[in-house]
């Protein structure tokens, strides 16, 4: 192997210990033999890999954790109340005949709506939810703002698959 | 970030808030310290935290979001934080149109909160600063969460001689940076 070959290999595999036995092994003869190659592992740990050793480690505070809580207990609250809603209405209007039955599933419909137009609030929290749910189904297929998207996805990574 | 076992995720998708705050547990400090890497930032650290969070909560539900729960947290932790981090900017640009540039930098807590930094952190910032987004995402991952090339590939949605030959640019752009230092004197 040249000493080009060992440079891409102290920078990367070699450097990560990622390196087979075998192709740790060829390494190391080369840079017993060769002082610049011995010379680039010294510069690239010096530069690359020694000032993130110690870095901190700082915990998210107290407060992220409090937040989240509050937005989960508020949106199952919310969950709650629209399915209070339909059961309630459907108690009333739940007819044995299809036909009414369809009249009663509309009416339904209509009060829902009513309900969630009249409630500014809830009508606002849902579009909020369907917001952040595109937000994210777009994160999750839209490689483009972070440019990953030419490249082959790696194995095992089902996740959008099944999204989709 | 620590292994995540299945029966606790099982429970979390039920609702069982004990099990989601274990997933919190194990998963928050890589989001937040990644994010804030990434962000440089408390403020968008936290909020970028509890924007995955969130989306995490919200999607137990599926089956295969769940078994590949770890790769997903890395995946989004980065996607989200560089996203903030460019919103940021093109932001600060804007911003910079309109105001004074002292009055907005003036009193800032980051700076405050910069100056109470380590000097060893504060390598570690100026250092990632002068990096792209994608190398400072490969050399986080890499260096200081200290994950696999496998994992980083999956993280970011690339194969592996693309996580190498980023990690091989980036730390050749530090090689430089470090060379240009000792050519000035620090
Ligand atoms: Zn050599």
């Amino acid at each position: 192997m040249d000493c080009s070959k060992i440079k891409e290999l102290l920078l990367t595999d070699y450097l990560d210990k990622q390196a087979d036995v075998r192709l740790r092994i060829q390494v190391q003869k080369h840079l017993g033999a060769c002082a610049e190659c011995r010379r680039f592992e010294e510069e690239v740990r010096m530069a690359a890999v020694s000032p993130f050793k110690n870095a901190a480690k700082p915990e998210a505070p107290e407060s992220v954790w409090i937040n989240i809580k509050d937005n989960i207990a508020r949106s199952e609250s919310r969950k709650l109340s629209l399915l209070d809603v339909i059961t309630g209405k459907l108690k009333v209007f739940s007819l044995p005949r299809p036909a009414f039955a369809l009249a009663s599933t509309t009416l339904v419909f209509l009060i829902i709506f009513a309900a969630i137009t009249k409630h500014s609030a809830d009508k606002n929290q849902i579009r909020e939810y369907f917001a952040q749910q595109i937000d994210f189904y777009a994160m999750l297929s839209n490689g483009e703002d972070n440019g990953y998207q030419n490249h082959t996805p790696a194995p095992g990574v089902y996740i959008e698959k099944y999204l989709f | 970030m620590e292994d995540i076992p299945r029966d606790i995720i099982e429970k979390a998708a039920k609702g069982e808030m004990e099990a989601f705050e274990a997933i919190y547990k194990a998963a928050s400090g890589f989001v937040y310290r990644t994010a804030l890497r990434i962000v440089n930032n408390s403020s968008d650290a936290q909020e970028v935290t509890q924007d995955i969070f969130m989306k995490i909560y919200g999607n137990l539900k599926h089956f295969e979001f769940r078994s590949n729960l770890k790769t997903w947290v890395y995946r989004i932790t980065v996607n989200t934080a560089i996203n903030a981090y460019r919103r940021n900017l093109r932001e600060k640009s804007r911003r910079q149109d309109f105001d004074s540039v002292i009055e907005t930098e003036g009193h800032s807590p980051e700076l405050i909160q910069a100056a109470e930094r380590s000097d060893a952190e504060k390598q570690i910032t100026s250092l990632l600063n002068m990096l792209t987004p994608e190398h400072k995402a490969v050399i986080i991952l890499r260096e200081i969460e200290g994950l696999s090339y496998e994992d980083i590939a999956q993280s970011l949605k690339i194969n592996i001689n693309t996580v190498r030959s980023r990690l091989k640019r980036a730390r050749e752009a530090l090689l430089e940076l470090s060379k240009k230092a000792v050519k000035n004197g620090l």
